[in-house]
């Protein structure tokens, strides 16, 4: 029952869904703390969350169980469901400021008029009905949406790339180390992938090498965000701290782009739709944390409540994206990263039964 | 469950329905839309005078030709005066076709970034917009029209952004690079300098000459002499910017030495005159250029080095009257005269940055990425110690 | 309920039970007893009763019994019942029916003809190479048209019976150890559950095997062809045959069935590929363009080129609706169009487009009541649209539905939509296959029949995501 997935959809799950909620604000917000070196805080980022993928890969390795399983083995279920608790907040208010950012870029790159409310509530229609799905949809929608994620990357990257002043990079790591740091710090809000790993953990089946797989495609994921990042700066140089709409304005200084039109919107609009999915998550998560907490049986009322609170709130704070964002790439950092890095990499003292030895599916 | 989904997704259908049926949403109404391809900045004492060109279309089949309105607005910002079109028409100001800024002669004696930076930082502007500087006003280059299209703009677009393969003759610059040489280390940035020429009257030919006698440089020419106001456009020259107020003007050819260095110029052609007593004209089939800055503790160098590969692509005829033309060897006399020419522009490129104070050659950008250890003891002095050498080696085929 | 064994209370019964004046009742002597036999006359082989049943009856000399007459009887088609209820189902089926005074048991006599249309190539999957034989609406001729292709015995028929008052034959079709047995299982008691009064066509059934209710989607699929369904069931599908209905159901159904076109098994791979790519993205252009055009129009002018864009201006320029009206009308009037000239008969449906499609388009562009860019996005999305005739009516209402939303709330909207559609799609599952397999689930060797078709000496591997009886099963957590 618990077995929903294989390690194939758990790895293009990475591929396809992880990289693009990265695109949006974070480029700036790393670029206004260590302008050039920002990559480098970027790569600090991805090696914070590679350890933490490498720990719940061992964890995985380790046992047949779901994480929810480990912690009721370890802590009993009071505090395994207090845990769970916590993690529900996590992703709840994860989910608060990509969705935010999307909704602000939507509204401003892609519409005309200053759009009403109830353009970007579709998007929460579409997540409380993925929130009613079990696992295995979003292991079977990774299994296409990869391609519109990569295709769409590999594409705007190659536009761009007449534009790109590639030495504009040098010289390298002349920002003070305490300010790569506090740059890495300030965009760790949206990373902490390495969870939705943890909580996948024992629901996908395994066989040799497939640690090195889901490790590679993690990486990858996030390689493609790094590249994401350094092509940023590439492109915008002195400028960058202050493109927060880059999606839309990487790839249209291209020549192509002056003689046909924008044409690269396909591309954009290839990823705003592998987006809805990647906003999804946390709230899908969340929804998943409060049906182990309370019995799945009303998983479609978690789901509308999930959704529905996050709308209201991001609404509530439409004129406070500044605030919010101060707010997560400040004193959020600590909240995200114990959440989102130490706790998975914790999750390997986790108390395990002996693995089974597992019999080969095929 | 799936009984109560499927009344909600009805629900949602049918509201989505109302909303479709009623269409009034804030949108925007297509015919009331003005497409503005260009706009023109001027500053009237302490205010900034917007004029925006708009693309008129016209009722299928009534008119092939694109049609035109200008339309004028003041502000103490650009944003204020670009929101005051719209009050003045009646038109909703669609600036993501806007491809073209040209900034007025007044304008650019302030720093022109206050303006230049509203259209970096709107979403609903194209930052790839080219950027251009009027000989005189602003709203008096839109006003002007030329055969090859009546909207001026287009026409000024056909001149900047032309094709590889053909002359590359002018510097091209947009809001986004315009902005972030602005905000680079220093500070320098250009763009086109836009002359215009009225035509003979009653011409009816396309091309011309224009100034500098430049054989290559855009022009068109009225198609009726009864028409007002058609002139040639000129971009080859261009305007210099130091802190984002203009600082001075390269020539033609000094804007092609430039371009040389820092552009893709294949396909690009250029005069030689009196070169073994003949004038030539050749053509760039490939240009390899390098900048580089070498610095130490006692010397500060620029060095630039091009390789061009080029053919004769015309010349006089010699002695015995012959106009065969031997396009792929390249006589001694005339490779030599061609690395002097360009040697010459290239030296009189820096001297130019160092009068001018505009780095437009990249020096102290090049000083800070790759010898960062001296760019401290030279970022202030750069400009009057820096050493230039320059080699050229033109060559045809072997 | 039993015979009786004296003949006129049967005779009474039945004459009771069947008023209608096509039903005949002639008295015949077999032996030392009376007897009768009851058939319909425009249903029966009139010559074949009077050779095989009343000739033979006529010879018979003395004491008969069930045996003797058993015996004697040459109608190679021959059932025994004490049921009158059977009996009667076997008369109204077109059998003829044997009643003997003082025997328990009569005797039914396959001898059914009546009119069949003859086999020819079905108008819905015309090809240009390939077999051109189609299914027809009788029963027995659609399986001998299987039984021609698949000569083992492992081809099974298993007949069930639906209708109140039809009494419609189905017939159910499967490779004994391809198929799943809980799958065959699963639509017999599908077919036995259905209480209608009559299934008059296969469409009838299909609603009833489907496993979602008011789902727009189709959930079964459907052939005309003997070919394509030798191929399915060699798949491990399970065929269900209506007597009737030339259209054969098949379960379990994957979309991409309705890509693939027989053609493209007997054309090379690299065509089918091609062909199959060309599908794709006609039906994606139809369902899609019309929407983000009219959402292009009202919301994001930018996403449109500036030269296109003032030919759009150019185009609308007096048109009384709005651009999404517009849309919705001329989609509407397509519909109507379409709606017309399949109802209509031949010669008047040339007519109908010739009006609708050249005279209405051209003279309501030129009136100024819609724009030409609109006229030419309904009709590339209706020619499109057609390129899988097979979802036609599915992706016609999705194509309504993209439009509102479009219309409505703009292409984010519409994005979101995509999104809720392909959720809803890559969690559709029917008898355990996945709807969108094999490319959601990813299934590796069944892509080599995909999109991209492989060459037919590859594609030696049946299709994993159908669930399969004997080897090659697979796993459910690969799915």
């Amino acid at each position: 029952m618990n077995r929903q997935l294989k390690t194939r959809q758990v790895c293009l799950f990475a591929v396809a869904f992880l990289p693009v909620t990265k695109f949006f604000l974070l480029p700036s917000v790393l670029a206004s703390e260590c302008g050039r070196d920002m990559w480098i805080a970027c790569l600090l980022d991805v090696l914070a969350d590679a350890a933490a993928v490498i720990s719940v890969l061992i964890l995985n390795s380790l046992t047949d169980k779901t994480f929810f399983e480990l912690l009721e083995i370890t802590f009993g279920k009071t505090i395994k469901n207090l845990l769970l608790f916590l993690y529900f907040i996590y992703f709840f208010v994860s989910a608060l400021l990509p969705i935010s950012e999307q909704r602000n870029y939507v509204d401003h790159t892609l519409y005309e008029t200053p759009p009403s409310f109830i353009t970007f509530l579709p998007f929460f229609i579409i997540s409380a009905y993925l929130g009613l799905k079990q696992l295995r949809v979003l292991g079977r929608a990774a299994d296409v949406m990869w391609i519109f994620t990569c295709t769409s990357t590999v594409f705007l990257f190659f536009l761009s790339l007449q534009s790109a002043d590639f030495f504009a990079i040098f010289p390298i790591g002349r920002q003070s180390a305490g300010k790569i740091v506090s740059a890495g710090m300030k965009g760790y809000g949206w990373f902490g992938d390495a969870v939705y790993l943890l909580f996948m953990v024992g629901r996908f089946d395994r066989k040799k090498n497939d640690g090195k797989k889901l490790f590679l495609s993690f990486i990858l994921a996030e390689f493609f965000v790094l590249l994401f990042v350094f092509m940023f700066y590439c492109i915008f140089t002195s400028i960058s701290w202050r493109q927060i709409f880059a999606l839309t304005e990487f790839s249209k200084y291209a020549t192509v782009i002056n003689n046909v039109g924008r044409f690269d919107y396909i591309a954009i609009l290839f990823i705003l739709f592998v987006g809805v999915f990647s906003l999804s998550l946390p709230l899908y998560f969340a929804v998943t944390v409060l049906c182990e907490i309370f019995g799945e049986n009303k998983r479609w009322i978690f789901s509308l409540a999930v959704n529905g609170g996050v709308m209201i709130l991001s609404y509530l704070l439409d004129e406070s994206l500044a605030s919010l964002k101060q707010i997560v790439t400040g004193y959020g950092f600590w909240f995200f990263f114990v959440f989102g890095n130490i706790l998975p990499i914790l999750s390997v003292f986790l108390k395990k039964e002996k693995r089974k030895i597992e019999k080969s599916f095929n | 469950m799936k009984r109560v989904l499927t009344k909600i997704l009805i629900y949602i259908l049918v509201i989505v329905s109302m909303f479709f049926f009623s269409n009034d949403f804030g949108l925007i109404d297509i015919e009331k839309t003005a497409i503005i391809t260009a706009i023109a900045i001027d500053l009237n004492g302490d205010e900034y005078e917007v004029s925006a060109q708009i693309a008129v279309p016209e009722a299928n089949g009534v008119n092939s030709e694109n049609q035109k309105a200008t339309l004028s607005s003041t502000g103490k910002t650009a944003s204020e005066a670009i929101n005051g079109l719209g009050n003045v028409s009646g038109w909703y100001p669609k600036l993501s076709f806007c491809n073209l800024i040209i900034l007025g002669n007044e304008l650019v004696k302030t720093n022109v970034i206050r303006v230049i930076d509203y259209f970096s930082k709107s979403p609903r502007v194209q930052d790839s917009a080219i950027v251009v500087v009027a000989e005189n006003t602003a709203k008096e280059l839109l006003d002007l029209s030329s055969p090859l299209d009546n909207i001026s703009s287009f026409a000024i677009q056909k001149i900047i952004l032309k094709d590889p393969g053909f002359d590359r003759n002018i510097a091209v610059t947009t809001i986004k690079d315009f902005c972030s040489d602005y905000y680079s280390e220093n500070a320098s940035s250009f763009t086109p300098f836009i002359k215009t020429e009225k035509t003979p009257s009653g011409g009816n030919q396309s091309g011309g000459s224009s100034s500098g006698g430049s054989s290559d440089s855009s022009g068109s020419s009225s198609k009726s002499g009864s028409e007002n106001k058609k002139v040639l456009f000129d971009a080859t020259n261009t305007a210099l910017f130091l802190d984002g107020k203009m600082v001075g003007l390269l020539s033609s050819e000094e804007t092609f030495a430039y371009n040389l260095m820092f552009s893709d110029v294949n396909g690009t052609s250029f005069p030689l005159y009196d070169a073994d007593g003949k004038n030539y004209y050749l053509t760039i089939m490939r240009a390899n250029a390098k900048t580089a800055v070498v610095a130490d503790e006692k010397s500060l160098t620029a060095e630039f080095s091009v390789d061009i590969y080029c053919k004769i692509m015309d010349q006089n005829a010699d002695k015995s009257g012959s106009t065969y033309i031997n396009n792929v060897k390249l006589p001694a006399a005339v490779k030599e005269k061609a690395e002097e020419t360009i040697k010459s522009l290239i030296l009189s490129l820096t001297e130019k940055e160092k009068s001018t104070g505009c780095d437009f050659l990249k020096i102290k950008r090049n000083l800070y990425r790759f010898n960062y250890p001296y760019y401290h003891s030279y970022k202030d002095n750069f400009l009057s110690v820096f050493e230039t050498k320059i080699s050229v080696n033109v060559t045809g085929q072997k | 309920m039993k015979l009786f064994t004296d003949l006129t209370k049967n005779v009474e019964f039945l004459k009771k039970e069947l008023p209608s004046s096509d039903v005949n009742f002639r008295s015949i002597k077999a032996g030392d007893k009376d007897g009768c036999i009851i058939f319909v006359k425009d249903m029966t082989d009139v010559k074949g009763v009077g050779n095989l049943i009343i000739t033979p009856l006529h010879e018979l000399k003395g004491e008969v019994s069930d045996k003797t007459v058993s015996d004697a009887l040459y109608s190679p088609e021959k059932k025994q019942t004490n049921d009158m209820n059977a009996l009667i189902s076997e008369i109204v089926n077109g059998n003829t029916a044997l009643i003997i005074d003082g025997f328990s048991t009569a005797f039914s006599f396959g001898l059914k003809n009546f009119e069949k249309r003859p086999i020819s190539e079905p108008p819905t999957s015309a090809v240009i190479k390939g077999p051109r034989e189609g299914f027809v609406e009788s029963l027995p001729v659609n399986i001998s048209l299987m039984r021609r292709r698949l000569k083992t015995s492992d081809l099974i028929f298993e007949n069930l019976e639906v209708g109140k008052f039809s009494k419609t034959q189905v017939s159910l079709c499967y490779i004994k150890n391809l198929a799943d047995k809980t799958l065959v299982e699963s639509v017999k008691r599908k077919i036995q559950n259905i209480n209608i009064e009559a299934a008059l066509d296969s469409s009838y059934i299909s609603k009833y095997l489907g496993e979602h209710k008011a789902s727009l989607f189709k959930q079964v699929g459907n052939t005309e062809k003997p070919d394509i369904l030798t191929a399915k069931i060699l798949e491990g599908r399970v065929a269900v045959f209506v007597d009737g209905s030339p259209i054969v159901l098949t379960v379990p159904y994957r979309l991409m069935e309705d890509f693939q076109s027989p053609s493209d098994y007997y054309s090379s791979a690299y065509s089918a590929t091609f062909s199959r790519l060309l599908r794709l993205i006609s039906v994606m252009i139809s369902i899609l363009v019309p929407a983000f055009y009219v959402a292009a129009e009202l919301f994001h002018l930018q996403l449109i080129p500036l030269s296109f864009l003032i030919t759009i201006v150019n185009g609308i320029k007096g048109i009384p609706l709005s651009p999404s009206y517009e849309m919705f009308f001329t989609l509407l009037i397509f519909e109507i169009l379409n709606e017309t000239s399949v109802r209509m008969p031949k010669y008047v449906g040339m007519v109908v487009s010739i009006v609708g499609g050249l005279v209405l388009g051209e003279t309501a562009v030129n009136a100024g009541i819609i724009s030409a860019p609109t006229l030419m996005i309904v009709a590339l999305s209706g020619i499109c649209l057609y390129t899988v005739p097979e979802l036609e009516q599915s992706f016609s209402n999705l194509r309504l539905i993209f439009l509102i939303i479009g219309g409505s709330l703009g292409g984010y909207a519409l994005l979101a939509a995509c999104a809720g559609t392909f959720i809803y799609l890559v969690s559709f599952e029917n008898y355990s296959t996945p709807l969108m397999a094999p490319y959601a689930p990813l299934v590796k060797e069944d892509l080599k029949d995909g999109f991209i078709k492989n060459d037919l000496v590859d594609v030696h591997v049946k299709p994993l995501s159908l669930k399969r009886g004997g080897k090659g099963k697979i796993d459910k957590g690969e799915l």
